[in-house]
C-alpha cells in the first residue's frame, strides 16, 4: 500500500504526560497521628477518673459494712424478739384451731430432727395480714 | 411459693422425660428449652438468682441454636410427636422410673434436700449463689467430677456425629 | 388490694403506654427526617405537620383482617408476635430511670437473658408460617442476632469489670466521677454498631432489606400480629439506646430531683435514635458475609483483647470497684 497522504495522530515521540489520577483531597482536621493521640489520651483520662472514683467508693462500701457489723447484734435481736413473738402467736391460734381434734399436739415438730429449724416467713404470717408477709419478704421497699 | 416451686420440680421432670423419650428434633429441642427453663427457675427458687439467670441466658442461647439447627436439618414432613408408639414407649418407661425413684427415696426426702436459706437474708454479706461456689468444689466435688466427664463424653459424642461419613452421621459429608 | 392493683396494673401501664406513644411517634420522625434527608416532605396530611399519620397507621393495621395461612402451625404462629411485643416491653421494666419499676440485683444479666428470649420468636414465627422464605429469613435473622449478642454480652462484660456489678442503678452511680464512653469509648462504638445489628437496622438489616426482598421472617404476617412484630422491633430500638445512654453516658441522680436525671436519660437516648436514623438514612447495605466477618473476626477477638485488658487494667492501677 502507498503511503497515505493523512498524517495519523500519534502521540508524541517519548509518550504521554503522567496524569493526574489521584484524587486531590485538601488535608483537613486533624492528622490521623493526633487524632490516634487524642483518643488514646481520653482513653487513659477516663481510667484515671475512674480508678480514683473507685478507690473512693470501696472506701465507702467498708464505712457501711462497719456500721452494719456494729449493728448486727440489735438487728439479730430485733429479728429473734420479733419472730418469736409471731411464732406463740401462731401456737395460740393453732391450739384454739385445732383444740377439737384429738391427739393433736400444739407445736409438734414436723421435722425429723432435734436441731433447730429456722421458720420461713410464710410459716410464720400465715395467720397475720398479707402485708406483714410482703413487707418481710421484701424488706422496707415503699413501693412493693 | 412451695407449690409453684413443686411445680416447676415436676416440670423439670417432665421436661427431662420430654427430651429422653427421643421424639423428633422439634420437640426434643422444646423439651431441651422447659427443662432449662423450669432448672433455673428451681435455683432461682433456691436463692441462686446469679446462676440461675447466668444458666438461663447460655442455656436458652444454646438451644436456640440447636432449635435452628435441628430444624435447618432435619426437616421431616411427618415429626413423630410423644403420642407415637415408638415415643410412647420411652415415656411410660421413664415415668416408671421416676415412679420407682419417687417411691424409694419418698420416706426420707427431705435428707436430699437443699436447705433454702432465704429466710435470713438481712444477716448475710454474701448472696447465697457466692456461697454456693465454695460448697460446688467441697460438698459437691463427686459431683463435679462427674458432671466433668459427662461433658467430655458428649463432646465425643458430638465430634461422632459431625465427622460424617460413617457410623450414624448427621449426613454424609 | 389497691397496693396490688397499684404495682401489678397501674405501674406496669405508666411505663408501657408511654413507651408505645414513644414508640407510635419514633416511626414518624423516621419517616419525617428520611424525608427530609431525600430532599421530600415525609408524611405530611394526617393532622398537623402528619403527626396524626402513626395513629392513622395503627388504626389500619389493627383493623386489617389478620391473615392465617391454613398450613402454619395456628398457636404458634399467634403467639410469637405477642411474645415479641411482651419481651420487648417487659425489657423496659428493670431500666433505672432513675427507679427501676422492678428493682432487680442482676438487672443486667436479666436483660441479656430477656433479650435472648426474643430471638426465639423471630425463630418460632419463622418456623410456623410453614414458608420456605419465612423460614429462610428467620434462620438469617437469628443468625445475625445470637452473633451479634455475643459481641454485646462480652463488652458489657468489660464495662462490668469497672462497675463491679450486674445491676444497672449501680452504672449511674460508677459514672458520677466520669461517663464510661471516655474509657471505653472503642467498646462504645461497637456497642452502637453491634446494637444496630442487633435490632436489624439499617445497615445491617438483611433480614427485612425492604429494597431487595419482600420481607423475612415475617412475609406471612399481615395486619394486628404484623403491627405487633412492628411494635417490638420499634420498642427495641428505643430499649436499646436508652440502654446504650445509661451504661455509657450514665446521669448522676439526685435523690431531690430525680426528673432531672429522667430527662437527662431520655436526652441522649433521643440523641441516639437520633444517630440510628442518620445511619440509616446514609449508609448502604452490608453483605450477609461481611456482616458475619465483622462481628466474628473484628468486634470479636477485639473485645475478648478488651476484656482482658479491662480485667488487668483496674488490678494493676489499684482502681477495682466495691464488689459485694
Amino acid at each position: 500500500m502507498a503511503s497515505s497522504k493523512v498524517m495519523q495522530d500519534m502521540p508524541p515521540p517519548g509518550g504521554y504526560g503522567p496524569i493526574q489520577y489521584k484524587r486531590n483531597l485538601p488535608a483537613r482536621g486533624f492528622s490521623g497521628y493526633t487524632m490516634f493521640g487524642i483518643g488514646i489520651g481520653i482513653m487513659i483520662f477516663g481510667y484515671w477518673r475512674i480508678a480514683k472514683w473507685n478507690r473512693e467508693r470501696r472506701k465507702l462500701l467498708i464505712e457501711d459494712l462497719e456500721t452494719r457489723i456494729a449493728l448486727l447484734p440489735l438487728l439479730q435481736a430485733e429479728s429473734d424478739r420479733r419472730s418469736l413473738r409471731v411464732m406463740r402467736e401462731n401456737l395460740e391460734e393453732e391450739a384454739v384451731i385445732m383444740k377439737d381434734v384429738p391427739g393433736w399436739k400444739v407445736g409438734e415438730s414436723v421435722f425429723y430432727t432435734e436441731r433447730w429449724v429456722s421458720p420461713t416467713n410464710e410459716e410464720l404470717y400465715n395467720l397475720r395480714p398479707r402485708e406483714e408477709l410482703i413487707k418481710s419478704t421484701f424488706g422496707f421497699l415503699k413501693y412493693m | 411459693m412451695s407449690y409453684l416451686f413443686c411445680m416447676w420440680l415436676v416440670l423439670l421432670i417432665l421436661g427431662l422425660v420430654a427430651v429422653a423419650s427421643n421424639p423428633a428434633p422439634y420437640f426434643a429441642a422444646l423439651g431441651l428449652v422447659v427443662v432449662a427453663g423450669a432448672g433455673c427457675a428451681v435455683l432461682a427458687g433456691f436463692g441462686a438468682s446469679f446462676l440461675a439467670v447466668v444458666l438461663f441466658l447460655i442455656y436458652l442461647g444454646g438451644m436456640l441454636v440447636v432449635f435452628a439447627y435441628s430444624a435447618a436439618l432435619a426437616a421431616e414432613p411427618h415429626p413423630e410427636g410423644w403420642w407415637d408408639v415408638s415415643v410412647l414407649e420411652y415415656v411410660i418407661f421413664y415415668l416408671v422410673g421416676v415412679g420407682v425413684a419417687v417411691a424409694y427415696f419418698s420416706s426420707e426426702w427431705y435428707n436430699y434436700l437443699l436447705p433454702v436459706v432465704s429466710v435470713c437474708k438481712e444477716f448475710f454479706v454474701l448472696c447465697e449463689d457466692v456461697g454456693g461456689v465454695g460448697v460446688m468444689y467441697s460438698l459437691g466435688g463427686g459431683l463435679l467430677v462427674i458432671c466433668a466427664s459427662v461433658l467430655l463424653l458428649s463432646l465425643f459424642v458430638v465430634l461422632e456425629l459431625v465427622r460424617g461419613a460413617s457410623r450414624g452421621a448427621l449426613r454424609a459429608v | 388490694m389497691l397496693s396490688t392493683i397499684i404495682t401489678h396494673i397501674i405501674n406496669p401501664l405508666a411505663y408501657i403506654v408511654p413507651v408505645l406513644l414513644a414508640v407510635a411517634f419514633l416511626t414518624l420522625v423516621e419517616r419525617k427526617v428520611l424525608g427530609y434527608m431525600q430532599l421530600r416532605k415525609g408524611p405530611n396530611v394526617v393532622g398537623p405537620y402528619g403527626l396524626l399519620q402513626p395513629i392513622a397507621d395503627g388504626v389500619k393495621l389493627f383493623i386489617k383482617e389478620p391473615i392465617r395461612p391454613s398450613t402454619s402451625s395456628p398457636f404458634l404462629f399467634l403467639a410469637t408476635p405477642t411474645l415479641a411485643l411482651t419481651l420487648a416491653l417487659t425489657l423496659w421494666a428493670p431500666l433505672p430511670m432513675p427507679y427501676p419499676v422492678t428493682d432487680l440485683n442482676l438487672s443486667m444479666l436479666f436483660i441479656l437473658a430477656l433479650s435472648s428470649l426474643a430471638v426465639y420468636s423471630i425463630l418460632g414465627s419463622g418456623w410456623a408460617s410453614n414458608s420456605k422464605y419465612a423460614l429462610i429469613g428467620a434462620l438469617r435473622a437469628v443468625a445475625q442476632t445470637i452473633s451479634y449478642e455475643v459481641a454485646l454480652g462480652l463488652i458489657l462484660l468489660s464495662t462490668i469489670v469497672f462497675t463491679g456489678g450486674f445491676t444497672l442503678t449501680m452504672f449511674s452511680v460508677t459514672q458520677e466521677s466520669i461517663w464510661l464512653l471516655a474509657p471505653a469509648w472503642p467498646l462504645a462504638a461497637m456497642w452502637f454498631v453491634s446494637t444496630l445489628a442487633e435490632t436489624n437496622r439499617a445497615p445491617f438489616d438483611l433480614t427485612e432489606g425492604e429494597s431487595e426482598l419482600v420481607s423475612g421472617f415475617n412475609v406471612e404476617y399481615a395486619g394486628g400480629p404484623f403491627a405487633l412484630f412492628f411494635l417490638a422491633e420499634y420498642a427495641n430500638i428505643l430499649f436499646m439506646n436508652t440502654l446504650s445512654a445509661i451504661l455509657f453516658m450514665g446521669a448522676t441522680n439526685l435523690p431531690m430531683l430525680p426528673e432531672l436525671t429522667t430527662i437527662n436519660i431520655m436526652i441522649k437516648a433521643a440523641l441516639l435514635s437520633a444517630l440510628f436514623l442518620w445511619v440509616r438514612a446514609s449508609y448502604p447495605r452490608f453483605r450477609y458475609d461481611q456482616l458475619m466477618h465483622l462481628v466474628w473476626k473484628n468486634f470479636l477477638p477485639l473485645t475478648l483483647a478488651l476484656i482482658m485488658w479491662h480485667t488487668a487494667i483496674p488490678l494493676a492501677t489499684a482502681g477495682l470497684p466495691p464488689q459485694l
